[in-house]
């Protein structure tokens, strides 16, 4: 039988928790979140080794409590409500999907590729599923802001930032209904009074220049210690900023807005100087050491001495030219400066609104005039650097010009001059030539 | 999302439910009066009409005061055992659920769903397992505590008992289901945004039967016994994994047809209004116009006239949650309140300006057609028979939301009569993992079941199954000819038997799900829903009082 009476008991047990809880509290008091070496020590340890919850990114009270409350079933239910998921998008239930897909991140802050998967999910798959353009960004935006809480909750996945950047540039600029897209970003229909949603486009910028600043600051995470990405080979990767400038200088002649040749200009010079100075300077690791893609004699000398003089110059300048290849450095770069120059811009112009004097109001004389001007000059652009005849969006224009030229030839009654401008592009490239023919005498006849 | 409602049919249900309670009492009987035989001998047949008789004298001797009594003690014993402690963890998931649910989809219209699921699946997966346990427990403990003792040897019958306990339980149960409905109700009201408080409604439909016409105008006549053809035949498959909708294609004589027969005309009048909600979806097979959605036309054909009034034009705007974006209104009142009666049309062949009363003439006689086609050349239309419905009086939301409250508690009701007609003849762990098992297997598993039951299901019985396992063989591929097949198939063939013989004893607990209905704004119907709820609650009580009647008085009270 017990020595002791049930209330001496009691006061044995409270003076064993109060003796247990002494170390809890020593080893495990909680720091105040500013130094290191503040609270107990496996706070200190855990902010030393980067362990705590609050490294990875915002912590989510509702997710802590219901990591919580789950116990130890946390996986089984994220199974469940991915299951759960999966029938609800093939039965179209969007917005039952919508609630899963939060109640997953809910469990799973964490899992990068929960974030990756569903935000492209909602912003490419289910926004297709919709009939109505409005309704379509409107999941577009849906899967933006997704990707974005994402990368709030995880600091240290520079995938996630890049996510948001491409679906901000490339599902709102180049999808299908770019044109609605890109206009509803800065009016949004479906926002009471108009307006940008400041969700996703909070200083009301181009779409593209919305992502550059994800791009950015994708390649900022990306150059914290212990942070790598997994998404592309890392040249391409931090290519993105300057690729987003170029896609943005790009708009204006695709969507015809000549009127602000000033801003063109400074577009493709912004374009120019990023990509010289900060793609083209950082240095990228290769099996022959760092490289830069902006690269000479003198500065990859420099490096080489900095390394120790372990390889060659020509081995530098051989693997310099790889990755230059790899991530088509060398187009860009020529672009970006072709572009800048007032006559390229001019010339974009007059063969666009020759192009529309056609289509639009069948003036062929107008457009036979415009697109000449055109054509000559881009010729002139040609002989000056004949490596722009590869770049396929370049050449297209050009012969689509040439082949609207002829057609207004055509339909004056006019023979086709045995020499015209953009000839030797024309007689270069016969396949493409017939081919854009064709097209354009399936739809205007002739 | 949509639900295909199905209607109950309430004499096919009661036939049988008679074959299968006929069935098993029969079989009750005989095996007991050969048991009888063999146990007392010459004595049995005198012993066993005994005991049937002194059966039917209890049950018309029920005492209301003696049933009460075990009630009140069954109440009072749930009360000390702390069941109710279950309103604390109500409390703290309505104080918390705000965090998780609120904005969750950063849309009004959306939260009702949520809402909804919300605070009727805490309520169910709250108020079971308590109720469960506590029918479970009640009688063994009360035997091995010796206090039933105490009862038994007082004037009270055995069966009082079994009464008593199932109106304690359902007491405590119907308690605790009233304060979290109300609670419940007050908070999903209080929670919703201002902006989608239009969608607390319970909506009434009315379903059609439908059916297509292909491309060419062609419909199916389904009048003629001869034609076996599948309703959707002539609509066009596009493709799409969820086989729910057949399509139709626009710009051609391509029709889906709804005939509704009994409209209550005068109720859409006495509303003033005549509402069409559908919900259709649009599949497009190339971009055509992107700034606009799909065009549609509705006609409707009263079919006892022949009148055809064709309603205006209107884009499909698909999945959309706001039920005021698909309905169709015709009637209401117009700007300065004075109620609309007629509808201005134009004529299919002439093009004349028409004008006809909606309930006087086009929905005479309640007999109607709803034709439905798509506008736009190469696109399609996909609908299913859920998918276009005529819009009755809605009811308020409280009577939609406290009849799925009710739902539950009549899965609660079917528990607790499982749990203590099993308590009555097996120890609490038994009667528990018993309870919960016919649970499990009619929430889950009745449709499984019932397959194998009647072979539709691929792969054969257990033991082919387990061979096919074995052998690394897949349901499709077959099992050659030869003794083993035999063999396998005559033991299978018992099993199933066996399972086909059962199946009917497990409550399909699918029929007491009411929250899809409350969650999307619809009134929880009669028919489909509540009606077979209340039957099959009904066909266990009575066989459940009669089986925990003889387990109570033909058990040894001792505890063991």
């Amino acid at each position: 039988m017990n020595q002791i009476s049930s209330q001496q008991r009691k006061l044995v047990y409270l003076i064993v928790i109060v003796l247990l809880l002494a170390p809890i509290v020593y080893f495990g008091a909680p720091g105040n979140g500013k130094d290191e070496d503040s609270g107990g020590k496996l706070s200190q340890l855990r902010s030393k080794y980067d362990l705590g919850e609050t490294s990875l990114g915002n912590v989510d009270p509702a997710s802590a409590t219901m990591n919580l409350v789950l116990l130890g079933l946390r996986g089984i239910a994220s199974n469940m409500l991915w299951s759960e998921a999966v029938e609800q998008k093939s039965q179209k239930d969007w917005a039952g999907l919508r609630a899963t897909v939060d109640s997953i991140v809910l469990l799973q802050p964490h899992f990068k590729q929960v974030w990756e998967f569903q935000g492209w999910n909602l912003a490419y798959n289910v926004s297709a599923e919709w009939d109505g353009v409005a309704d379509r960004y409107e999941w577009v935006k849906e899967g933006a802001k997704f990707m974005m809480k994402g990368s709030e909750r995880n600091y240290k996945y520079p995938e996630l930032y890049w996510e948001s950047g491409r679906i901000l540039g490339q599902k709102i600029g180049r999808a299908d209904e770019k044109l609605f897209f890109r206009r509803f970003f800065l009016d949004d229909p479906n926002r009471e009074g108009g307006g940008p949603d400041p969700d996703i486009n909070p200083d009301g910028k181009d779409n593209y220049l919305a992502a550059k600043d994800w791009f950015q600051k994708a390649n900022d995470i990306e150059l914290q210690p212990g942070v790598t990405q997994s998404r592309l080979a890392r040249v391409l990767f931090r290519s993105y900023p300057v690729r987003s400038q170029i896609d943005y200088a790009n708009t204006f002649q695709e969507e015809g807005k000549f009127e602000e040749i000033e801003r063109i200009r400074e577009a493709w010079e912004v374009a120019s100087t990023e990509l010289r100075e900060n793609w083209g300077s950082e240095r990228f690791m290769t099996p022959a050491g760092a490289i830069v893609l902006e690269a000479n004699d003198e500065i990859l000398e420099a490096i080489i001495h900095e390394e120790g003089d372990r390889v060659s110059l020509e081995q530098k300048h051989e693997w310099v030219n790889r990755r230059q290849n790899m991530a088509n450095y060398r187009y860009w770069r020529l672009l970006c400066r072709v572009e800048s120059e007032a006559e390229t811009i001019e010339a974009h112009r007059n063969l666009f609104l020759g192009k529309r004097a056609f289509i639009d109001r069948q003036d062929t004389y107008e457009a036979e005039r415009l697109l000449t001007a055109g054509m000559t000059t881009m010729e002139k652009i040609l002989g000056e650097w004949p490596e722009l005849k590869q770049e396929d969006n370049f050449r297209e224009e050009c012969l689509k010009s040439v082949v609207i030229w002829r057609g207004c030839k055509q339909a004056q009654g006019e023979e086709i001059p045995a020499d015209f401008p953009l000839k030797s592009l024309w007689d270069s490239y016969p396949g493409e030539a017939q081919e854009y023919s064709d097209l354009f005498r399936s739809l205007y006849g002739g | 999302m949509s639900f295909d409602v199905v209607g109950f049919n309430f004499l096919e249900g009661l036939t049988h439910f008679l074959k299968v309670f006929g069935g098993v009492a029969l079989t009750a009987l005989i095996v007991s009066f050969i048991l009888a035989l063999i146990q007392y001998g010459g004595r049995g047949p005198g012993l066993y009409f005994k005991t049937l008789w002194q059966a039917l004298v209890d049950f018309v001797h029920t005492s209301p005061r003696r049933v009460w009594a075990i009630t009140e003690l069954t109440w009072k014993e749930s009360a000390r055992k702390k069941a109710l402690f279950v309103f604390v963890v109500f409390a703290i998931l309505i104080m918390f659920a705000g965090w998780f649910l609120r904005d969750s989809v950063g849309r009004a219209d959306l939260q009702l769903k949520i809402y909804v699921k919300f605070v009727l699946t805490a309520i169910s997966w709250l108020t079971l397992p308590v109720i469960l346990l506590l029918s479970c427990w009640g009688l063994p403990s009360d035997i091995k505590n010796r206090s039933l003792h105490t009862v038994v040897t007082k004037p009270i019958r055995r069966h009082e008992v079994v009464l008593g306990r199932f109106f304690g339980f359902t007491l405590v149960g119907t308690v605790i289901l009233l304060v979290m409905g109300i609670v419940g109700y007050a908070w999903t009201v209080g929670q919703m945004p201002e902006a989608a408080k239009s969608e607390l409604v319970g909506r009434v439909p009315v379903y059609g039967d439908m059916t297509y016409s292909n491309r060419n105008g062609d419909r199916p006549n389904f009048d003629d016994p001869n034609n076996l053809q599948n309703p959707a035949s002539a609509a066009t498959n596009v493709g799409d994994v969820w086989e729910f909708r057949s399509y139709i294609e626009g710009g051609t004589k391509s029709r889906t047809f709804y005939d509704f027969d009994n409209i209550d005309v005068a109720a859409a009048e006495r509303a003033g209004q005549f509402r069409i909600e559908y919900n259709f979806e649009a599949f497009r097979t190339h971009k055509g116009d992107i700034e606009k959605r799909l065009l549609c036309r509705i006609t409707i054909v009263n079919k006892e006239t022949g009148l055809r009034v064709p309603l205006e034009t209107f884009e499909v705007k698909e999945f959309s949650n706001r039920s005021a974006d698909k309905t169709i209104i015709l009637g209401g009142t117009d700007e300065e309140g004075n109620p609309i009666e007629t509808i201005t049309y134009r004529e299919e062949n002439t093009n004349e300006v028409k004008s006809v009363h909606i309930f006087d003439e086009l929905l005479k006689g309640g007999d109607i057609t709803v034709e439905v086609q798509c506008l736009d050349p190469g696109q399609f239309l996909g609908m299913a028979r859920p998918d276009l419905f005529i819009r009755m009086p809605d009811r308020p939301f409280y009577v939609t939301f406290f009849k799925a409250v009710f739902g539950i508690w009549l899965q609660m009701v079917l528990i607790i009569v499982l749990g203590v007609t099993a308590s009555c003849f097996v120890k609490g762990p038994v009667a528990t993992l018993l309870t919960f098992g016919m649970l499990v297997i009619g929430s889950g598993f009745s449709e499984l079941m019932q397959s194998l039951a009647i072979g539709t299901s691929e792969g054969g019985g257990p033991f082919e199954s387990a061979y096919r396992m074995f052998m690394h063989l897949n349901p499709t591929v077959s099992i050659e000819d030869g003794p083993l097949k035999t063999i396998m198939t005559i033991v299978d063939q018992a099993a199933l038997g066996f399972l086909w013989t059962v199946q009917y004893l497990f409550p399909q607990f699918e029929y007491y799900n009411m929250v899809p209905f409350v969650a999307n704004g619809f009134d929880v119907p009669w028919k489909a829903s509540l009606l077979p709820s209340i039957l099959v609650t009904l066909a266990f009580v009575i066989p459940c009082l009669i089986l925990g009647y003889f387990s109570m008085q033909l058990r040894e009270m001792e505890a063991k």
